[in-house]
């Protein structure tokens, strides 16, 4: 409990600062009308209830292009998740999962895999 | 990375806009169980006692997963998303979390980057400043022999079995440009550090098995993995 009321204490004035802060800041209303989070004490951690689910959009039916049309929307120091499965590669720009997460995909030599950034 | 077919059901995730421990909790459609992204374990939820299953995934940057799979798919992106959201959560080292969370563990700084694994009860941080400059770590997990590779040219790791037809390999580094490659003592095949591939010698065609790891802040590894070790 000691680390509940301290995680209080210390989030003042510290929301826009990091992890998911920044797309809190893009989908929450104005400052003044941030709803407080509710924690709760799990195991030996905190569960922080931040937004309702789906407030960021996971990826269900993800749309794939070759690597030379990606050439003109990917930068070459971007980072990505790279999947191989032995015979098919994908890669997840993680500029892009930043906004949401969670990409719910298939390779052939994997079965269904979830893609969480 | 993991795999979403969990006991015969094939499940999909969303983002619960929870966090534990200051990291992404996952819900699937299908049961509503709440799951951690860090270890694939469930919080609370109708399957509960299941853990996903990890799938190996390489983190790097685009110009080096082009050049090792030029056939690659990639997802569809809006061609307006030019950088990170982040750019001052990962530059600041004191910033630790959503809520300013502590650094729970000492051993390292809390933004120390580490590559992780975890079987069963054992968890392991490699330090990722002590492989960019020896590019490979050789170690074990629960008496499975690895091996540890960084390349500079995508600041990015990989880690795989060093077991190949009941024969442990111990290896070193040969640089080669982009490329890192292995070379074992016992059979002095030269392996790529990269994909695994054997390229030259008499294993040559054969493949290292690629271990899913992570590539994590420490204050986050540390927080869920309080008895991990650290290496090197």
């Amino acid at each position: 409990m000691h680390e509940v009321a301290e995680m209080k204490k210390r989030r003042k004035g510290s929301w826009a600062t990091a992890g998911l802060a920044a797309l809190m800041v893009l989908v929450l209303p104005a400052a003044g009308q941030r709803p407080e989070p509710k924690m709760e004490k799990v195991g030996d951690g905190v569960l922080l209830h931040v937004l309702p689910p789906d407030r960021i959009p996971a990826i269900n039916q993800p749309e794939f292009v070759s690597a030379a049309v990606a050439d003109k929307f990917m930068a070459g120091d971007e980072p990505v998740l790279g999947l191989f499965d032995g015979k098919v590669a994908k890669a997840y720009s993680l500029w892009q999962l930043d906004q949401h997460e969670i990409v719910n995909d298939r390779l052939p030599g994997l079965g269904a895999v979830t893609v969480t950034w | 990375m993991y795999t979403r077919t969990v006991k015969g059901q094939e499940l999909t995730f969303g983002v619960s806009g929870k966090l534990y421990k200051d990291a992404l909790v996952m819900f699937d459609r299908e049961t509503e169980t709440l799951w951690t992204q860090v270890d694939g374990s469930v919080l609370r939820g109708k399957l509960e006692g299941s853990r996903l299953q990890p799938v190996p995934a390489v983190q790097t940057t685009w110009s080096e997963w082009k050049r090792l799979h030029p056939a690659t798919l990639v997802l569809k992106k809006d061609p307006r998303i030019r950088g990170t959201l982040y750019t001052d959560y990962h530059s600041d080292p004191q910033k630790m979390g959503i809520a300013g969370a502590r650094n729970p563990d000492a051993r390292l700084p809390g933004k120390a980057l580490v590559v992780t694994l975890r079987e069963e009860s054992e968890a392991l941080a490699v330090k990722v400043d002590a492989l960019k400059r020896t590019l490979l770590h050789q170690t074990e997990l629960r008496g499975q022999p690895l091996a540890i590779v960084y390349s500079p040219a995508g600041n990015s790791a990989r880690v795989f079995d060093r077991r190949v037809e009941g024969q442990t390999l111990g290896f070193s580094v040969v640089r080669r440009g982009d490329e890192v490659l292995l070379r074992d003592k016992q059979t002095s095949t030269l392996w790529s550090g990269l994909t695994g591939k054997a390229q030259e010698g008499k294993l040559a065609g054969r493949e290292l098995r690629a271990v899913p790891h992570m590539m994590n802040y420490w204050f986050a590894w540390a927080a869920y993995n309080p008895r991990t070790r650290v290496e090197p």
